[in-house]
């Protein structure tokens, strides 16, 4: 088990340095940071009342509300910025971490190493998945706890993680399999993202159901569950995003089986 | 990987002291407070505030800081007998100066005419985070020099060379 645990780590420290040259990785934590501090920084959150007014037409019900709900909805504003980066950085990285040593040669020696063809993929999913949700939360959550007051609504944040999680898991495999199925650079990287960038606008344009629309892209379901009104979901409840989550994340491991079983029939 | 985690500190530390100097947006409010009411702001606010109020037409109000429970009781009460203040700038025609966040959480800023008459007052009020944010910029400088001090001996290897 531990000499396991040790080919497992030295292959992911082996993929780290062969797939994520300076300043990929760095980049990687510092652009979610970056970007989710700018949209947090954007607001100081206000809200009016009168003493005339009040309680009648300013409600103190209202009034807790707001203050208690600010640090959820910049949260749920900078987890919609970055849904679409998502879709556009981790095809690239499959691009350049699996379709580009397929199409080079570089697999050959990989897989030289003594780990098998399975362990190699479960090592990049995990390592992608791992990277990018680490890099993106810890970058939502350090913003907005810094910015804006973080009080009441674990559940909320929890729920939005997760439909990150879902979608950055869907988004790895199934890029995983366009580069095994077509062992071409360009290929992965415009059909990876097109495909979700595809999903993305269908979700947006209500042509389908919600929780159809929520598995195409759980972060947007979650960002209007949990964060407002964006408009492009109604009348949804946290069991509809639980069920999209579960949809997304049944795609991603879908999408995992075919690519073991391609990889596994693949010549190198 | 010793390398990687470094230079991601490093990074992470430099972006950090960006992101303490950046200004972000301010909040505006403005208007005419009538006699005998309190104009309420609400604020979420995180760190220290910055703000400026002046009066538009020569007449004086009063501006009060507290934290939200007191702002919804002073609200509810329409006096601020028994409401404890952070703050109190009364029969002032401008102001400025910076708001003492305690801890992350609400506060309420409340506006009121100073005057006996029955006029309204105008004013103009600017609300803005203080920069730089020094917990921020501290956290980003820990950061960098935390680095120094791990990775001195592949840095001092690297200007030798």
């Amino acid at each position: 088990m531990k000499r396991a645990l040790k080919r497992a780590w030295a292959a992911f420290e082996i993929e780290i340095d062969i797939s994520f040259p300076f300043p990929v990785l760095e980049c990687l934590f510092v652009v979610p940071l970056f970007l989710a501090s700018s949209i947090a920084l954007q607001v100081i959150p206000t809200f009016y009342a009168r003493s005339d007014l009040f309680p009648d037409f300013f409600r103190p019900g209202d009034i807790v509300m707001f203050i208690d709900g600010v640090g959820i909805r910049v949260f749920a504003e900078a987890l919609y910025s970055l849904n679409a980066i998502i879709l556009f950085i981790i095809p690239m990285i499959i691009t350049f971490n699996l379709a580009r040593n397929l199409e080079n040669g570089i697999m050959k020696t990989l897989l030289s190493y003594p780990i098998g063809r399975r362990k190699l993929l479960i090592t990049k999913v995990c390592q992608v998945v791992i990277l990018v949700w680490f890099a993106m939360i810890s970058g939502l959550f350090f913003s907005v706890y810094v910015f804006t007051p973080v009080m009441n609504g674990m559940p909320s944040f929890i729920l939005m993680s997760a439909s990150l999680l879902a979608l950055v898991f869907a988004v790895t495999t199934t890029t995983i399999l366009i580069a095994i199925a077509t062992k071409s650079t360009p290929a992965t990287a415009i059909l990876g993202s097109g495909l979700w960038f595809s999903f993305l606008f269908l979700a947006m344009s209500r042509t389908f159901s919600s929780i159809v629309r929520g598995i195409m892209n759980p972060v947007l379901m979650a960002v209007n569950l949990e964060g407002g009104a964006l408009g492009f979901f109604t009348d949804i409840t946290s069991a509809d995003l639980m069920t999209s989550i579960a949809g997304t994340l049944s795609v991603g491991f879908l999408a995992l089986i075919i690519s073991f079983i391609l990889f596994d029939r693949s010549e190198i | 990987m010793k390398a990687h985690l470094a230079r991601i500190i490093f990074v992470i530390g430099v972006t950090l002291i960006i992101v303490s100097l950046m200004a972000g947006e301010s909040s505006n409010a403005y208007g005419p407070v009538e006699p005998n009411v309190y104009d309420a702001y609400f604020y979420a606010a995180a760190g220290n505030l910055h703000v400026t109020i002046a009066s538009t037409d020569h007449r004086n109000l009063s501006l009060y800081f507290m934290v939200y429970d007191e702002g919804l009781r002073a609200l509810d009460e329409k006096s601020l007998d028994n409401v404890t203040l952070l703050l109190k700038q009364e029969n002032i025609n401008s102001y400025e100066g910076v708001l003492i966040i305690p801890q992350q959480g609400g506060y309420v800023i409340l506006i009121a005419s100073a005057n006996t008459d029955l006029n309204s007052v105008g004013y103009n009020m600017t609300v803005q985070r203080v920069i730089p944010n020094l917990s921020v910029l501290a956290i980003g400088a820990i950061m960098i020099v935390l680095v120094i001090i791990l990775e001195w001996r592949t840095i001092y290897q690297r200007i030798i060379r």
